[in-house]
């Protein structure tokens, strides 16, 4: 079972922030693993949009798709993995805090293909993974 | 005629000191159960306290085995392709009484706790190489101490 969270507070805009998360080319800039990231669906801000991840996870490459199951401006948006070696749900809570924005990025589910083998590293890799994407986004926004 | 096994994985396994001892097919159950994975320079393996889950084969790279001290590091040793770690916290069934870390990238092929001991039992020789090199490994762990122990006092 994956179950990891983290959150930071980040000196920008909520507007700008959630825009900057949302924009599928910028996924690689802040995503750890992300390599490029898309939509067969125009921009996938909406929910029933797939979005299909190139990524990469200690050395192995593959494809991951995720459908979204709930999308609000500014305020949260909810992945489905349907494919690759996660299966479950990462949310993106946004909350404005005066001219901040407190990020929150939670991920809960299982690991599935290869990383099904090795199942008792998925927990550690996954919140390594995770701060690591926070930190980058925190990084990248506040320059 | 038996067709020889060309996996890459296999030729690997094949060059790793104990695992010789093992026939092509057994290898190839071994690198069906087992997934290899990269960890960059500077990454943990595994830290001292973690469950023993897996025994490690380097297949690349290098990673340090080392244990802190009264706030001081002592290297028990460096591994690297060929060779393998973890079997101690296996074996006597703990957590791991050390931490590994790579250093410079490494591809690992993790075999875990379950698939290990199945290895175990049904290759003796495997076994008994494993048993030996756990012995070997621990003499020099407590040589180690003992040294780090005399150049403090």
């Amino acid at each position: 079972m994956i179950d990891v969270r983290g959150e930071r507070r980040i000196d920008r805009p909520v507007e700008e922030v959630f825009e900057f998360m949302a924009d599928l080319d910028k996924l690689p800039l802040w995503l750890a693993g992300c390599r490029k990231a898309w939509s067969p669906d125009g921009n996938g801000r909406s929910v029933g949009a797939r979005i299909i991840h190139e990524d990469e996870f200690m050395g192995r490459t593959f494809e991951a798709k995720f459908d979204v199951i709930e999308w609000e401006d500014d305020k949260r948006a909810v992945f489905e993995a349907v494919s690759g070696p996660f299966r479950g749900t990462s949310e993106e809570n946004f909350e404005a805090d005066g001219d901040a924005t407190i990020v929150e990025i939670r991920v809960h589910g299982e690991p599935a293909g290869f990383l099904k083998a090795v199942g008792f590293m998925a927990k550690r890799q996954a919140q390594a993974q995770l701060d690591r994407s926070l930190d980058n986004l925190k990084l990248v926004l506040e320059g | 005629m038996t067709r020889p096994i060309t996996h890459s994985l296999v030729k690997a396994l094949k060059r790793v000191h104990g695992f010789d001892r093992l026939d092509g097919q057994d290898l190839l159950c071994i690198v069906g159960a087992s997934v290899n994975l990269k960890w960059p320079a500077g990454s943990h393996v595994f830290t001292k306290g973690s469950p023993g889950e897996a025994l490690y084969v380097v297949l690349s790279g290098e990673v340090r085995i080392y244990d802190e001290v009264d706030d001081r590091e002592v290297e028990i040793a460096r591994t690297g392709p060929g060779e393998y770690f973890g079997e101690m916290s296996l074996i006597e069934d703990t957590t791991h009484t050390k931490n590994v870390q790579a250093t410079e990238d490494s591809e690992l092929l993790v075999i875990t706790k379950e698939e290990f001991r199945e290895i175990l039992e049904s290759n003796s020789d495997l076994a008994k190489h494993v048993r030996e090199t756990f012995d070997a490994r621990r003499a020099d762990a407590e040589s180690k101490y003992q040294t780090e122990a005399a150049s403090q006092s």
